[in-house]
């Protein structure tokens, strides 16, 4: 009896993957990015020019009349003084703003501490608005 | 069936890569609103993070105010000492109060720099 080592040979042997495991496994880690991604919102950004203490500038020339608004904590609530001007409500500003006539100088804001940040972003954006050529960030005392 | 699969696992790569990389300069905060004027964003050589308490933030490394002061007067080494090659952004929390950000201008102000670029959320 002769007995061969060698393996049958099926016919038409054929390998075959079956795909629907792994299809359920990359929708499934489709759907889990999908779901976790965290989509980044849009920013923009103002300019501001930082003070130098020893500039001369508009805000030294008294015949100028610069455009300065003092923002100060008032007990939690934040208040704006441009001139005689004393408000709690940014949009009392606009109108003086837009009077202004030396708007090429720039206007001037001078933030006391405990502000929130975000009033001083809102009075930045409104002289921009409202035609200033620059905003000059002056650290308060 | 093949072109079916390899648009998902380039969907997944795509996914993947986007949410490791978005946020290696930006920290999150949640930025002042404004609806102004407020231009598009660009670039910056340098983004300062400042978050609710003031703590200042550079590349998901908290910094105090001097190391700060010391890492930007490198970057000025490294750009000729001229401030108008740097670009700075400041991405101040909203609720950040101001006595922090003034303390960080001041050192801005006494390294040179004249500008700085506020972030703000915007459509």
């Amino acid at each position: 009896m002769k007995l061969s080592n060698k393996r049958p040979i099926r016919e038409h042997a054929k390998i075959e993957l079956s795909m629907t495991s792994m299809i359920d496994v990359v929708f499934l880690l489709l759907i889990f990015f999908l779901v976790t991604a965290t989509f980044v919102q849009p920013e923009r950004q103002i300019l501001a020019d930082i003070h130098k203490p020893g500039a001369t500038g508009a805000l030294q020339q008294p015949d100028l009349q610069p455009a300065v608004i003092q923002i100060s904590d008032l007990n939690g609530r934040t208040l704006f003084q441009l001139g005689a001007i004393k408000t709690v409500d940014l949009r009392d500003l606009e109108a003086p703003l837009r009077g202004f006539q030396h708007k090429k100088h720039g206007s001037f804001i001078r933030v006391s501490d405990g502000v929130p940040f975000e009033k001083v972003a809102k009075v930045i954006d409104l002289c921009k608005t409202t035609g200033f050529q620059s905003v000059v960030y002056v650290p308060g005392d | 069936m093949t072109p079916m699969i390899d648009i998902v696992f380039l969907l997944i790569i795509f996914f993947l890569t986007v949410s490791q990389i978005n946020r290696v300069a930006e920290h999150p905060l949640s930025l002042a609103r404004v609806d102004g004027v407020a231009e598009k964003s660009s670039p910056a050589t340098v983004t300062i993070n400042m978050d609710s308490d003031g703590k200042i933030i550079l590349s998901g490394e908290q910094y105090t105010l001097d190391r700060t002061a010391r890492a930007l007067e490198q970057l000025l080494g490294s750009k000729a000492n001229d401030p108008t090659q740097v670009r700075i952004e400041l991405r101040c929390d909203r609720r950040c109060p101001a006595e922090h950000v003034n303390g960080l201008i001041r050192q801005l102000s006494d390294l040179g720099f004249s500008q700085v670029y506020a972030a703000v959320a915007g459509e």
